[in-house]
Formats: structure tokens, sequence, C-alpha cells
């Protein structure tokens, strides 16, 4: 495939470098898309898409322009390069100073996310019967009024070729799960998840993935459990101890870690919709995120991981890199444009696309709290009064990643070191610098996972990227709940 | 974009390779361009071509689906293939047989016209905006923002007989202003099918200006406030009342705030809520992704609960007939609202300030997100511009607070409707038409830093 398209985009970038190009891309990308669902013993979705199209992307005059195109053919891959120089000058003639782009070792080669079983030469009925299965057990509650049961299955092939050498292909499959109940009875509405909210939990890799789950043996006790969720009393307000589940912190981490470290947002380039951030330039290297016991690594190598490659949409190739470090603030992520504006000598390597209709721009890449020690368990014996909280019901948090709330499907109330009854509801808040600083334990590495998050928007028109926070459950001292 | 020749062309191409089995295509196909900007200049354009082709394969009641981004023979013969495959893989549906032809009219807007928005040169977008980022850099503040031009056609088709074919073009212009280093911030915007560029300037002025005012916060400590909440405020909250109770499907699982409730007051006298496709300042396609008519519908009534949306599936479940708001069947999440409208007052409440006396003027609702669905109580922040008001004067600007607020409650005591009805964007996605409301009561829980 590689040559084929090098041969495609050869004339498009000969053209960008005619008409005075500083640089230029053009990515060809095949997606392949299957997710089904069920709902209340009937098919409640079957999403089976292809796609194959092409982006340029032209840096002239320092200015950027991008065209996009389904059916790639060398006349209209051309055509693409010629729309998005006319972009490109047409801004230049407003912007004051030029994008600078770092430099970056050209690459050539290919890369393919590891996996067993493809998911899409298996029979759409196999992966339909083990819904249907889970369904049946979900629905056997006369309070269960909705289900929901879930598999996405997303390959990508991707080729980049860049005006500065780099000539890779890519082909990455993620696959993803996942079941849910809701149960509604006097004006309440409850809803339990499993393996996590919205959809599932989701990795790299093929059906091996849907299979480690276990949907149907896991599927009566999320019915049991959103049924016992509406008797259930409200969680209380306060400030209480907290361990929170793995699903949850992940978003923790993603909506006060990976956002507010995105460098193009520090800069305000994202004011207008997603927002800024609290982590302004000076901080970096003095700011103090978090208690010395937090280490957040952004890692494009990640195995597993939603936002794990061989190279980035710049071409820079995949990275490891501390964010925070011992609670220190140490790094941003930057791609080639913004990681000059840091006065980096090289991009981290988080630039990326959705698909082949949007220009890449800086995302979070795979970005996890690292392990500490013993279990779970070990963590709530350390707590007199307090709660456990799952899997994420709602999130929230302000344009500069300060001020969050979050609320999750199911709290278990601690008492004297154990768990106990269960709440509705419960819901957390606080200022990001301040909750991490109060994390005072993390559980050990047999208990990490790298969840998934499928869903992430930024960016106007908005692009949906995937990435991985990998944490094992984690304490937090002193935290306020509202209800 | 396709003109409606091309399209029924293409349609029966499709349709002709039935081959004993119903299929229904549904064609979506847009070009759109679109100017970021950021520290008061263009910071990247995009332009896209795109088309979609989704086909529905029904052959023993059984339903199957698959999509492609393509509408060469090869790739339409191997998505009715996977569609093919995808029904003889499923159990038989209770979904019902595809309508016919309808005489219904088609609506969206004249091809020409969207030809024109869909076509906006990108050096027309920057020659429209550079007036206004030259004022902001000029200012000492700093723009940023974005302004796309999107045309794009929808078509339907199926083996029962129906075709439907529509355009819609639209523009939105939206810009937030940083002054003094982001102590003072403001956000204005646009939308409609073709914006002036009188229009573009008078919002980006009116972002500038705003935000040379709403710097020098001041702390005030949460809790119960007046308000007075303008139109992309409440279009925030409006958008969550639709997404988590207008919809059959809500209805008939219970988790509507109007399930049991339809004949009742749900919210305040003062308040008409409906969905209407054909509304001129909407102009959208009247015809959903069952091909049927996608009929005005009558939610709230002076704050009586009257209707949902209903696509023929749960229609059929809550014994109704079709509202015309489906999605691509078969689909869990049931039909949706597309087009809200919020009655304005009727040119009696123009000076919204004066009737607030003693408040907070709310600008813009940030990251909102529902905690409970059938009081619909969320969670969100203020952001780019809130004033304190004292006496009907704006005496200040205060940091942002953390709102956590039943929407129905809210709603259920209003003080006032504006007379400035916008159509506004909103964060999660979606459009609606509103007023500014003026509530007695609105609940702030925390504060932040900014």
């Amino acid at each position: 495939m590689l040559a084929d398209h090098e041969a495609m985009a050869a004339p498009a970038l000969e053209c960008a470098e005619n008409a005075g190009a500083s640089y230029a891309d053009v990515r060809i990308v095949e997606e392949r898309e299957r997710t089904i669902g069920v709902r209340l013993g009937e098919v409640g979705q079957i999403r089976q898409s292809e796609s194959l199209g092409t982006g340029v992307r032209v840096l002239v005059d320092g200015a950027w322009g991008y065209a996009a195109a389904p059916d790639p053919t060398s006349d209209n891959v051309l055509a693409l390069c010629q729309r998005a120089l006319a972009q490109a000058r047409a801004s230049a003639t407003a912007r004051p100073e030029p994008v600078v782009l770092a430099p970056n070792v050209a690459a050539r080669g290919s890369w393919q996310s590891p996996f067993k079983e493809d998911p899409f030469e298996m029979s759409l009925d196999q992966q339909f019967a083990t819904l249907f299965e889970a369904d049946a057990v979900l629905r056997r509650a006369p309070e269960i009024r909705s289900t929901s049961g879930q598999m996405s299955f997303i390959r990508e092939r991707q080729c980049l070729f860049t005006s500065d050498g780099t000539a890779v292909e890519q082909d990455a499959l993620r696959s993803g799960a996942g079941i849910a109940a809701t149960a509604v009875g006097a004006g309440e509405v409850q809803t339990r998840s499993y393996p996590a909210a919205f959809g599932g939990q989701y990795l790299q890799g093929g059906y091996e993935v849907v299979r480690s789950f276990d949907l149907v043996g896991n599927a009566e006790r999320v019915r049991e459990e959103a049924v016992e969720l509406l008797s259930a009393p409200q969680c209380p307000a306060g400030v209480h101890d907290l361990v929170l589940g793995g699903s949850q912190l992940a978003l923790q981490i993603h909506e006060s870690v990976g956002h507010p470290n995105e460098f193009d947002r520090v800069l305000g380039f994202e004011a207008d919709m997603a927002g800024r951030s609290f982590v302004t330039p000076e901080k970096r290297n003095t700011f103090v995120y978090g208690s010395p016991i937090v280490n957040l690594v952004a890692d494009c190598t990640l195995p597993g991981g939603l936002s794990t490659f061989g190279w980035d949409d710049d071409g820079v190739a995949a990275q490891r890199w501390h964010v925070v470090e011992d609670g220190v603030h140490r790094n941003y992520l930057t791609n080639r444009e913004f990681a000059t504006r840091l006065g980096d000598a090289a991009s981290f390597g988080a630039n990326r696309a959705q698909g082949w209709a949007y220009p890449p721009q800086i995302r979070i890449p795979n970005l996890s709290l690292m392990p500490g020690s013993g279990a779970p368990e070990d963590l709530v014996a350390g707590i007199a009064h307090g709660f456990f909280l799952d899997t994420v019901k709602t999130w929230s948090i302000d344009q500069m990643r300060l001020n969050f709330q979050f609320t999750c499907e199911i709290a278990h109330e601690i008492k004297d070191g154990e768990l106990g009854a269960i709440y509705k509801n419960p819901t957390y808040q606080g200022i990001t610098p301040a909750f991490w600083g109060s994390c005072d334990g993390i559980a050990g590495p047999e208990h990490w996972v790298p969840w998934g998050v499928p869903n992430c928007g930024k960016g106007q028109p908005m692009q949906v990227a995937e990435m991985s926070h990998g944490c094992a459950p984690a304490r937090f001292r002193a935290v306020t709940f509202v209800a | 974009m396709l003109a409606r020749d091309q399209a029924k062309t293409f349609c029966e191409r499709v349709l002709s390779r039935a081959d004993g089995d119903e299929i229904e295509v549904i064609v979506g196909a847009s070009e759109s361009n679109a100017l970021r900007m950021a520290e008061s200049a263009p910071s990247e354009q995009n332009a896209s071509t795109r088309v979609r082709c989704s086909i529905r394969v029904v052959r023993d009641g059984r339903h199957g689906r698959a999509e492609v981004e393509s509408l060469g023979d090869a790739a339409i013969d191997r998505t009715i293939a996977a569609a093919r495959a995808a029904a003889a893989a499923t159990p038989v549906s209770s979904l019902p047989p595809f309508a016919g032809a309808s005489t219904g009219d088609d609506g969206g807007q004249p091809e020409d016209a969207v030809r024109a928005v869909a076509g906006h040169a990108p050096a027309a977008k920057v020659a429209q905006v550079r007036g206004y980022l030259d004022r902001v850099r000029a200012s000492g503040a700093v723009a940023t923002g974005f302004y796309e031009t999107k045309g794009e056609s929808v078509t339907y088709a199926n083996t029962a007989g129906c075709f439907r074919h529509a355009f819609q073009g639209r523009s939105w212009f939206s810009s937030t202003v940083l002054a003094d280093d982001g102590a003072g911030v403001a956000h204005a915007g646009a939308t409609g099918e073709n914006l002036a560029p009188d229009r573009i300037d008078a919002a980006g002025q009116r972002a500038l200006d705003k935000a040379l005012s709403s710097r020098a916060t001041r702390n005030i400590d949460p809790g119960d406030y007046r308000v007075l909440l303008e139109p992309i405020a409440v279009a925030e909250l409006v958008m969550f009342v639709s997404w988590t109770g207008m919809s059959g499907r809500r209805l008939l699982d219970g988790a509507s705030f109007l399930s049991g409730k339809i004949g009742e007051r749900v919210l305040s006298e003062q308040l008409t809520i409906r969905d209407d496709a054909g509304d001129a300042r909407f102009r959208s396609p009247r015809f959903d992704l069952e091909g049927q008519d996608r009929r005005a519908v009558t939610i709230v009534d002076a704050g009586i609960g009257k209707g949902v949306v209903w696509d023929r599936a749960t229609a059929l479940e809550g014994q109704t007939e079709t509202t015309g708001h489906a999605m691509p069947q078969p689909c869990a999440s049931g039909p949706e609202p597309d087009n809200v409208i919020m009655e304005a007052a009727n040119g009696v409440e123009s000076d919204m300030l004066a009737r607030l006396g003693n408040g907070l003027l709310v600008t813009q609702f940030h990251y909102t997100n529902v905690i409970d669905p059938v009081p619909v109580t969320v969670t969100g922040m203020t952001r780019n511009g809130t004033f304190l008001v004292e006496n009907g004067e704006i005496v200040g600007p205060v940091k942002n607070m953390r709102f956590t607020q039943s929407i129905i409650a809210a709603l259920t005591n209003v003080d006032a409707v504006g007379d400035d009805s916008s159509l506004v964007d909103v964060f999660f996605g979606g459009t609606c038409l509103v007023p500014s409301l003026l509530l007695p009561a609105f609940r702030f829980t925390s504060a932040t830093e900014f």
C-alpha cells in the first residue's frame, strides 16, 4: 500500500514545494468500523462503515491550509493541494507572525498494532449472540426499563508522506464492548454499566479484548446493582475520604491533567470552545501538581493503548515522557508547531487527526497515573469513614480545568476500613492541584488497567480522538461531596 | 453536494440492486470551509468534501445496515452485500416496513443559496474577519474564534417508492476575546444561512466590548441568585431538557420529565417550547431519516406538557403516530428533536436588566452535564462574562461559579421571557432558537479561581 500511495502523494508534495511551501504532508486514511448494539432483546444498532480519503496540509508564507476529500486519485490529491495552498495564502495575509515547525528526523517504515482475532473476519451472528445472551440476563427484573449491549471495532490504516522525507504506514485495530442496565421506579432512574460507562472498555487489539470482559458473566451483578440503586440513599454531602475506582480515575486524569497540558490550549488557541488552562508556561518544572506519589506519564508506546502508534501525524516517532514527576509539573503535550513556541528542540509527538477529513492538532496521548503498591482493599483499610466511588455517570470541569464536579454511578460506604452499603448519585468536587495534592495512596501494578476513552472532543469543527489512561484505584483525603 | 436529479439517479441505481429485498438509501453530501483564529490572526483553514451513503436491507423482517464514504459502483456493491449479511445475522425485528411516497414538502433551502454558502472562498472569509481582528489587536486584547460555512444535501429513498431531497446551508461565526492576558474574557457569535459582513463585525465588537468590561472580577459567594440568562446560556439548558426528555423513547422508558405528566403543568406558564423544522429561522429539511414528514410538535404549551417527538418504531410502541423525527433505523436511542424553539416574549420585555434589579447577568455556561435525568438536574460552570447587577445596572464582573440545578425546577418559576430570540449553537452539539430568561432563583454551588 505504501508504494502505491506514495506515487499518488508525490505530485501534490512537489506542487506544494514549487508553490513555496516550507512544509507539506499528505495523509491517506482507510477506516473500517463495525459497531453493533442490542437493546431489550432487539437489535439496537448496526453500524458498518468504510471510508477512504485524503487530507493535504501545507504551510505557506507561515500559514496553514488543509483540504480533504474521499476517493483518492493522483488528480484529486493534486487538486486538494491547490485548494490548501489557496487557503494558506489567504490566511498568510492576516498573520503577523509565521508558524515555525520544530525539526524532525525523517522516517520510513511501517507499524502495526498486535491482535489475535480479527473481529471483521468473525460473523456478526457470533458477536450478536453474546450481546443477546447478556441482554437476556440484564432484563430479568421488572424494574429494568432499558438495556444496552454494545461491541465496537475500528481498524485504521494510514499512510503519511511529508515534504521533509517521511513516508510511513500504520495499521491499528481497536476493540471495545460493554453492557448497561437502567432501572426506573417512582421518578428515579439509575444505570449500572460494565466494564465502564458510555459503551464500555476499549483497547487496541482484536476480539480477544471483548472475550476478556466476560459480559455475560457480569450481567447479573449489573442488573442487581441497577435495581438496588433505585432504593439506595443519596450519597451524603460533606467532606469525606475517597477511593476512586479505575474507570472514574481515568476520567479524572483525562479532564484535570490531559486537557490542561495540551500546549495549544495553554496558549489560548482553544479558548473559543474547549477553553484555556491553568497550567501556564512558567509553571513548568516548579508547579506542585499533586502529592509526591503522583507520577503522570504520557506514553505513545503503551501496549493496548488507544493512542499507541509508530509515528504521530507530524511524522514524529512515538515517545514516553513525564507530565508530572513526583508531584511536580515537568512537561506539556506538544506537536511540531507548538514545541517551538515552548522553546523545545523537538516535539513530543502528540499531533493527531480524526480520519482524513480534519487537520491534526495536539491531542491527549495515552496518559497514565503510575501505580503504587498493594491492593485496593489496603486503601480502604486506611479510611475510618469515607466512600469508594466507581464508574462515570456525569462530568463537568471549568474552562481553565480547575473546578471539577464528577458524579459516579455507585458509591460504597467505607466504615472502619471496610466496604459497606451502597449509595446513589455520589458527587465529589474540587480544585485540580488541591485534589491531586490530597492523593496519599495508589494501588499496585497488578490492579493497573489502561482505561480507554473513545470519545474525546476537541477543536472547531470538533474532532473525536481516542486515548487510554492507565491507573489503579487511588485514595484521596478530605474531598468535598455535594448532594 | 448532489442536485436533486443527481440524487434521484444515484438512488435508483442503488434501489435497482434490491434483488427481491427491501432497500433504503440515505445520502448526505457536504462541502465546508472553516477558518480558525487564534492570537488575533488566522491559525488554520480546513476545507472538506464529504459524502456518506447508508444502506438498509430488509429481508424477511430482518434489518441490516452498512455505509460507505463513496458513491462508486464497487463501493455500493460492497455496502449492499455487507447490509445483506447483517440482515441475515439478526433476528426478526419489530421495526415497521418501509413507508411509501409522501406528498409533503421536502423543505430545506434553495440550491443556489446553499451552493453559494458552500463555495464561500477562503480569501473572502479572511477579508470578512480581518477588520475585527485588527481592531482587537489594536485594543491590546486577543481574539480567538471560528468561522465556518457549510452546505449539504440530504437524500432519502426506498423501494416502497419514497424519495425525499433537500439542501441546507449554514454559516457560523464564533469568537472569544481575552483582555489583559485573560483577566477579562467574553464571547459572541452569529449563526445563519449566510452571514453578512456587518453581522460578523457586530458580533466581534460585542465580544471585544464585553471582554474589556469584564476585567477586574470580584469574588462572590456561591448560593441562590436571581439571574438574567442570555440566550446562549438559556440554549445550554434547553438542549439538555431536549436530549433527556423530549423524545418518545425517553417518555416510554419513564425517564422523561414528561413521563406521566402529559396534560399537566410542568413549566412556567410563560414558557412554550416546540420543535419545528419548517420555521423560517431554521428552514431545515422537512423529512426524517425514515422519509417521513417532519411535523411541527408542541412540547410544552404555556407551561403544560403537550407531547414529544416520535419515530415509527417508538410510535408503534406508544400507540401513536410518528412526528417524523427518526434517526437511521434501527436506533436504540430513539427519535430526536432537531429544531427546538423556546418562544420569545411578544415585544414587551425589552429591558430585562431593569427587570432583573439585583442579581447576576450570565453570558454563557460551560461543560454542562446531567446528574439526574428526570428533574434534569445538571451541573456546569459560568463562562465568558458573569456580571453583578444592582438596581438594574451592571456594577462589575464576578469570578466564575459552578451551578448545580434542576432545569425543570428553574423553569417552573420564570419572572420574564426576553424578546431577543437568537439561534444558538450549543457546546455539545445542536442548534436551538431561544430568548433570554429572567429566573428568580438559580443555585450556584461552588467557586473557582478566575
